[in-house]
């Protein structure tokens, strides 16, 4: 399916909930509080493809956008979406230039019935009369190592009170939500898995290819992903400390934010003079237009990662029909199907095997293999994670 | 339920089970039966970085800490089921698995011959908190703690007490009849079984039997506190040349020792308490043994030791030199054990903690004398020591902030400590080996775990 046809169908898909939830009389509410965050990676990238896609095709009244106990007005949260950052919203917010009024849960009946959808952590339950959360990951549960206490104790504290008043449980793949049955014992008939999706502003792709030139450009590999314990960058280290000969016929560039605890400080000493020379680059948090250059120009991503509820920087790189190199663990097959060459997250040896096979695989298939990726992509869409949750919801209205 | 809602029935396993015991058949035999299983594995909470692939054949495990804590729990398992072996695999990270598909090419990759049979039994190690199954595998826990350190105060986490385990365990193991196993899930009880006691001492038999010997150096890690480096420590890469020195002069005329077994996985453990009040106390001067911390239940950097550093340097009169004859030891193989042996026979078990028996048993199985700081209630052969100080532990956890009700040694009764150390150290002679139902148990090949 090309990626037209399967955007196509998936807008096809969402409006056709929206229409039901219309019919039913109901109206939607969506929590705003991850687009607060200046810079979008993770959440707050879900929630505003969610909020994007909802947008679309529900009117001002029928979708809401709220804060707390407040209704956030329209027309800021819809600024925020075309500007892709919470900085203005922060400020309108701050200045109460975007607050719409109370949430209206005291006026019983007032308006039909009202959804709540929250993207991630819930500030108040039990305000609507239907109403799901999104879980992302585990990770804080049985990886707390990997984060820091305040972002644990953030999740911990709202975990078992977010289930529990949740009618419906929203995971963004199978891993996630075979998690919370695993440890948590959440009934399997309470969840729905929603992917999430991936979608790039229609210039950026003619801009890239403007951009490169193939025949003159250094090759080179990217990492893309905050840089945190649990996204595992050191074993592209280690595979670099054993192989140094990488570095000559590539360029490693890792992009994305400083993260947490020990592994901003993990680059070997034997790897400094690769930093110095350029061919170990960290160009820090990137924004979209760039981040999309980089993907679509890297031979090929390198995706170590421990531990993830999703994988959204594997999906963004098949969409820019750049291959990944992915650890198999937990949600990260899921999004990568059969573009990724997969390793064991433990194994520098491993994931330079399969580099090695990708790197192959690259140069003989060239083209054919950059169209599969953009093609296996395509079937993530933010209409379709929307059209997914609508679905479900709309079936729980009394 | 496992997690794609299938049934695993326990029902074969359970009857296996009742009939070896019931026999008087080996109750190994029993336990194979889980086995239509292709693989068993098992983990235990541990630095994970010090491995090199996701799964390992068991004997390969790349461990910190073989004589106490969920290691050793583990290890003393794999000694007393070495009828599996072929079929045993040590994963560091249970969580990173989907499910069975790719647990069994893990386990393939690691060598598992024949992936046949009906999937795969996971076996968790360790305390409850940190209890982790395997998606799509049959998940039991091997528990050796005992119940009475569950926190005072309510947590939102749901694992905080200490007595709930994930939704997908099926069965839990005790060790001893002092455990006393969690009362189940979230949602229900979990049959628990209790493993016998030839299994607690089974890997030690041969260590026992054979005396102090002369132990690889490479087996023990010693540091002083002040050398303490938190990424070392876990990477296993521990070069001290202090360390070094101590051992050197360990039985030939270098101070009195005392070992300290210290659970990082309890935080209501009285340790570092107690060793800030030694500290106060002795102001520079050097009344009684020298310490040497045994951690054990190392899950990695976690800010634990490096708090205990900072809190003695706050509390030293002469932080150098306090940090620098304060050792942190571990044993990392077996073989590193009469190395230990010459550091000191004599050990100071916290009675708070919840694996105090298991502490108390490895210990005397390897001929080291245990002084249970007593909190109260206890009777039996051990020695004790009243403690008799009420403490309440306030410990900032990834299970959010936990309040214990512990006791501890009071000021005046530390001088009662140190008599009853001097006294033990006199009474431990050189080369006491294993009790007899250690030497019984089926002799531990020796050498087989490495040091990272």
């Amino acid at each position: 399916m090309s990626v037209m046809l399967a955007a196509a169908a998936h807008t096809d898909a969402l409006k056709r909930e929206a229409a039901r939830l219309i019919a039913r009389d109901a109206s939607l509410y969506l929590d705003i509080s991850p687009l607060l965050d200046p810079q979008w990676t993770g959440i707050p990238v879900v929630a505003a493809g969610l909020g994007s896609a909802l947008a679309a095709v529900l009117p001002p009244g029928r979708l809401n956008f709220f804060l707390d106990h407040r209704l956030i007005a329209f027309e800021a949260v819809a600024d925020s979406l075309r500007r892709q950052n919470g900085l203005f919203l922060n400020r309108e917010i701050a200045a109460g230039r975007a607050d719409s009024g109370r949430l209206p849960v005291l006026a019983r009946g007032a308006g039909g019935k009202r959804v709540g959808i929250f993207p991630s952590v819930k500030r108040i339950r039990r305000a609507f009369d239907i109403e799901c959360s999104i879980f992302h990951d585990l990770s804080t549960l049985v990886l707390p190592y990997f984060h820091m206490k305040l972002n644990v104790d953030h999740h911990m504290e709202a975990l078992l009170a977010d289930i529990a008043s949740n009618d419906l449980v929203v995971t963004v793949s199978a891993a996630s939500r075979d998690d919370l049955v695993a440890y948590l014992g959440v009934e399997p008939g309470k969840t729905v898995v929603a992917a999430n999706g991936v979608v790039w502003p229609q210039g950026f792709a003619v801009d890239a290819a403007n951009l490169l030139a193939p025949e003159g450009a250094e090759p080179y590999l990217l990492i893309l992903g905050t840089r945190e314990p649990r996204k595992n960058v050191i074993l592209v280290f280690d595979m670099l400390a054993r192989a140094p000969a990488l570095l000559e016929s590539h360029r490693f560039v890792f992009a994305g934010k400083m993260g947490w605890l020990a592994e901003q400080h993990a680059l070997p000493e034997s790897l400094k003079p690769a930093v110095a020379a350029g061919r170990i680059v960290f160009p820090g948090f990137v924004g979209d237009r760039v981040k999309y250059r980089l993907l679509a120009g890297a031979e090929a991503t390198l995706y170590p990662s421990l531990f993830e509820g999703f994988g959204l920087p594997v999906l963004e790189s098949l969409s820019a029909g750049t291959p990944c190199v992915a650890s198999w663990s937990s949600s990260i097959p899921e999004v990568g199907g059969a573009l990724c060459s997969y390793f064991d997250p433990l194994s520098a040896t491993g994931m330079q095997r399969a580099l090695r096979d990708m790197l192959a695989r690259r140069r003989d298939e060239g083209e054919k293999l950059r169209a599969a990726c953009r093609d296996h992509a395509a079937r993530f869409t933010w209409q379709d994670t929307a059209a997914t949750i609508l679905a479900r919801l709309v079936d729980l209205l009394p | 339920m496992n997690a794609k809602g299938g049934c695993l029935s326990l029902l074969p396993i359970r009857e296996t089970l009742a009939a070896a015991v019931g026999r008087g058949v080996s109750w190994m035999q029993g336990l194979g039966s889980w086995g239509d299983a292709s693989a068993i594995v098992l983990s235990c909470p541990g630095p994970w970085r010090r491995h090199e692939s996701a799964v390992v054949p068991v004997a390969r495990a790349s461990l910190t800490q073989v004589l106490l804590g969920s290691e050793s729990q583990m290890l003393a398992f794999v000694a007393a089921a070495q009828a599996m072996e072929g079929r045993l695999f040590h994963t560091p990270v249970p969580e990173i698995f989907a499910g069975e598909g790719n647990l069994v090419a893990a386990c393939r990759a690691a060598g598992l011959r024949d992936a046949g049979g009906s999937g795969v039994v996971h076996l968790r190690f360790g305390g409850v908190r940190a209890a982790r199954v395997i998606k799509g595998a049959r998940n039991a826990a091997v528990i050796a703690e005992a119940a009475s350190a569950a926190p005072l105060t309510a947590s939102h986490h749901p694992f905080a007490s200490g007595t709930i385990l994930p939704e997908t365990m099926q069965l839990v193991f005790t060790y001893g009849q002092q455990t006393v196993g969690p009362r189940g899930t979230l949602g229900r009880e979990i049959p628990v079984r209790p493993l016998p006691p030839a299994f607690q001492t089974a890997d030690l038999a041969s260590v026992a039997a054979g005396g102090t010997g002369k132990g690889g150096r490479e087996a023990l890690d010693i540091v002083t506190l002040g050398e303490f480096q938190a990424d070392l420590w876990a990477a296993g890469k521990i070069r001290s040349s202090a360390g070094d020195a101590r051992l050197r002069r360990a039985g030939k005329g270098a101070p009195a020792a005392v070992l300290v077994p210290w659970n990082l996985d309890h935080p209501g453990s009285i340790v570092p308490a107690l060793l800030e009040r030694l500290v106060r106390l002795r102001d520079g001067q050097e009344d009684g043994p020298e310490i040497i911390l045994l951690p054990f239940n190392y899950f990695g950097p976690t800010g634990i030791i490096r708090s205990l550093v900072v809190r003695l340097r706050d509390a030293a009169s002469d932080p150098e030199r306090t940090l620098a004859q304060t050792f942190l030891a571990r044993v990392t193989q077996l073989a590193g054990m009469p190395k230990l042996r010459q550091l000191s026979r004599v050990a100071w078990v916290d009675g708070n903690d919840p694996e105090a028996w298991w502490t108390l048993q490895r210990l005397a199985a390897v001929g080291v004398r245990g002084i249970l700081i007593d909190p109260g209630g206890g009777s039996g052969g051990v020695a004790r020591l009243p403690a008799d100080e009420p403490l309440w532990v306030e410990a900032d956890t990834r299970c959010g902030a936990l309040t214990f009700a512990a006791r501890m040694p009071s000021p005046r009764r530390l001088p009662d400590l140190l008599d009853m150390t001097a006294a033990q150290a006199r009474v431990a002679e050189p080369d006491v080996a294993a009790p007899a139902a250690s030497r019984a148990a089926r002799p531990a090949r020796r050498g087989r775990v490495r040091a990272g």
